[in-house]
């Protein structure tokens, strides 16, 4: 009997989305459009990329509905997540079935609010969001950029708490008591932007690349996997995706770690309600 | 004191020279801000421009009206009919002009060489106005009750900055000269707090010019669910927008488009007005007298208001440009107001 060597897909750790299982290591595909998205998703899922990540914001879901029908990964193996923005309340049947003839899909595995509509929870829109999945048009259904006081309105008005909830997070952005706060309601926490908040530079971002041999970039994406937090990645050129997703296979020591988490900024006072 | 400049008129008014020897003027003036720069570029301080239909550009600055008859001087241009692009005083050359030079309005003349465009021109229309869409969701997805209007213009500049880098922006009623500072004008919060209230609908315009070329695109958003007084403004002001824009085919004059949108607003206070984006500004609308016919290859900034009595207005904005198939729209924010709740 043979044994077949586990793939880079296969090295990605996932997480459990309200019962949906998701890697945590996602291709992120904003602002890409057109055929640099299609080629840029194709490139990816033969790297090992298994969640797409798009929105309806980024206008290129046709552009990755294209690389899903080109693929020859299963669309079983695949992960698509996308997102619609807070202008769309009241018409969130019609944005998913836009964003489900654009991307080819008869499903969406995660689908986000994309900003809390006017800073509100956005109870109407969520209680459209439980009704697709409940009907089997999304397996998973999620919000980003929200507060643990936001995910708690949506949880009291409906009963439902998000599987994900999709924040800027890096180094600089780490919050202990908000990710404790999203472990403690079974929010997957995910990081979008997890470079934009960090000092690449920084002297122990450095030191711990050094002794790993490896980058600040790849130390930055392993920190996140540590704390269970996904993030999605984005890059055009396939050696990047490469680095990106070997991340995965980097451990970090707990003195890493803690000297990471040092490198917050966040102060009581900003920390998200 | 004035001074005048002459050169000869660079390729890209090949066609405005065209056009004028074809209407038979000899010369065209231009003294609105968007037409100057239309003619000699951003930077120009000229308050009066000439251009020939034999290709000679003469720029003045100064006074109106003196600068005007400097320019005429300077081009050579002792009689005949010069179009204007409005109606102008017509004691504006005053006692220094010459004397057998009869100013005419032809402000169709100037909406064309605005509106139509070169075939390579459309892909940055298109550009800028991806620009603006930017703006909109930099401002849309950050909205909140209580939020510091002023934070709207950080979080545009952020963006904008991240999409492509730092641009210039015009000043999208053409009244201040050239290029402005102001990334987004934003109206309908509470003018003592700077801060904006459930109630109140925000409107707000973006009006990037992206290496010249002006983008346009506004929205109206309430943070709540809409009331019977401004859902009622929304829908009317929705409708007439699609209205107008459907009107706007080949063949047909420009004008239908206004004559459409009044139809979809009967009843209500409500303005519309079409305009030529190609000198990178706003100050030129279509005239409701306009005898202009659409064609291919205009851009065209649309931009509609519907009053909701005691609330404020509903206000849109749209980039478009005209192709074989209509209207289509190039910013691709939403032509509705948008409830946020």
């Amino acid at each position: 009997m043979g044994t077949t060597r586990p793939t880079a897909a296969d090295r990605v750790p996932t997480a459990d989305a309200a019962g949906v299982t998701m890697p945590l290591v996602g291709f992120g595909t904003h602002p890409m459009r057109g055929e640099q998205a299609t080629e840029a998703v194709l490139t990816a899922f033969s790297a090992g990329y298994r969640l797409v990540d798009t929105a309806t914001r980024y206008r290129n879901e046709t552009a990755v509905g294209a690389a899903l029908a080109a693929t020859d990964v299963p669309r079983s193996d695949l992960f698509v997540t996308t997102k619609m923005p807070p202008d769309q309340v009241g018409r969130e049947r019609l944005t998913l079935e836009q964003s489900l003839t654009a991307l080819g899909c008869d499903h969406i595995d995660l689908w986000l609010i994309h900003w809390p509509p006017g800073g509100h929870p956005g109870v109407t829109s969520w209680r459209e969001f439980v009704r697709a999945r409940d009907e089997g048009l999304v397996r998973a259904v999620g919000v980003s950029n929200y507060s643990v006081a936001l995910i708690d309105a949506l949880h009291r008005e409906t009963g439902v708490y998000p599987a994900v909830n999709q924040v800027q997070w890096g180094p600089g952005d780490h919050d202990p008591h908000f990710a404790e706060a999203m472990r403690e309601r079974g929010v997957v926490l995910s990081a979008h932007s997890p470079l934009r908040s960090t000092d690449l530079d920084h002297p122990v971002l450095l030191d711990v690349a050094r002794r790993h041999g490896r980058s600040p970039r790849d130390v930055v994406l392993a920190w996140n996997l540590h704390h269970r937090v996904a993030v999605t990645v984005k890059s055009a050129h396939r050696d990047r995706m490469e680095r990106n997703l070997s991340a995965a296979g980097l451990t970090l020591s707990p003195a890493d770690v803690e000297a990471i988490d040092g490198l917050s900024t966040v102060t009581r006072a900003d920390r998200r309600p | 004191m004035t001074t005048a400049a002459t050169h000869h008129a660079p390729a890209a008014l090949d066609r405005l020279r065209g056009q004028l020897d074809k209407a038979g003027f000899g010369a065209l003036l231009l003294t609105s801000p968007t037409g100057r720069r239309h003619a000699l570029g951003p930077a120009t301080d000229a308050t009066a421009v000439l251009v020939t239909a034999d290709g000679t550009v003469a720029g003045a600055a100064g006074h109106p009206g003196a600068a005007a008859a400097a320019a005429l001087r300077a081009a050579g241009v002792t009689d005949g009919a010069v179009a204007t692009e409005d109606e102008l005083p017509c004691d504006l050359l005053g006692q220094h002009g010459p004397a057998d030079v009869r100013l005419r309005p032809a402000p169709d003349l100037v909406f064309a060489e605005l509106a139509c465009c070169e075939p390579t021109e459309p892909p940055a229309f298109a550009a800028a106005a991806g620009l603006a869409a930017v703006g909109y969701t930099a401002v849309m997805d950050h909205l909140r009750i209580g939020m510091d209007v002023r934070e709207l213009s950080g979080n545009v500049d952020r963006s904008v900055r991240r999409a492509g880098g730092l641009l210039g922006w015009y000043d999208p009623y053409g009244a201040g000269g050239a290029a402005g500072s102001d990334l987004v004008t934003v109206r309908g919060h509470d003018p003592s707090t700077a801060r904006l209230t459930e109630a109140s609908p925000v409107r707000y315009v973006l009006h990037p010019l992206l290496d010249g070329t002006a983008g346009y695109a506004a929205a109206t958003a309430v943070l709540s669910k809409a009331d019977g007084t401004l859902r009622t403004a929304g829908d009317v002001c929705a409708a007439a927008t699609a209205a107008l824009l459907a009107a706007l085919r080949p063949g047909a004059r420009l004008t239908d488009g206004y004559a459409a949108f009044a139809r979809a607003a009967a009843g209500h206070a409500a303005t519309c007005r079409l305009v030529g984006l190609r000198g990178g500004g706003a100050s030129l609308p279509l005239r409701p007298d306009s005898a202009l016919v659409a064609e291919p290859g205009m851009v065209l900034g649309v931009r509609t208001e519907v009053l909701a009595p005691g609330r404020g207005a509903v206000e849109l904005a749209e980039t478009v440009e005209l192709t074989a198939g209509g209207a289509e729209p190039r910013a691709g924010t939403p032509l509705r107001l948008v409830e946020l709740y």
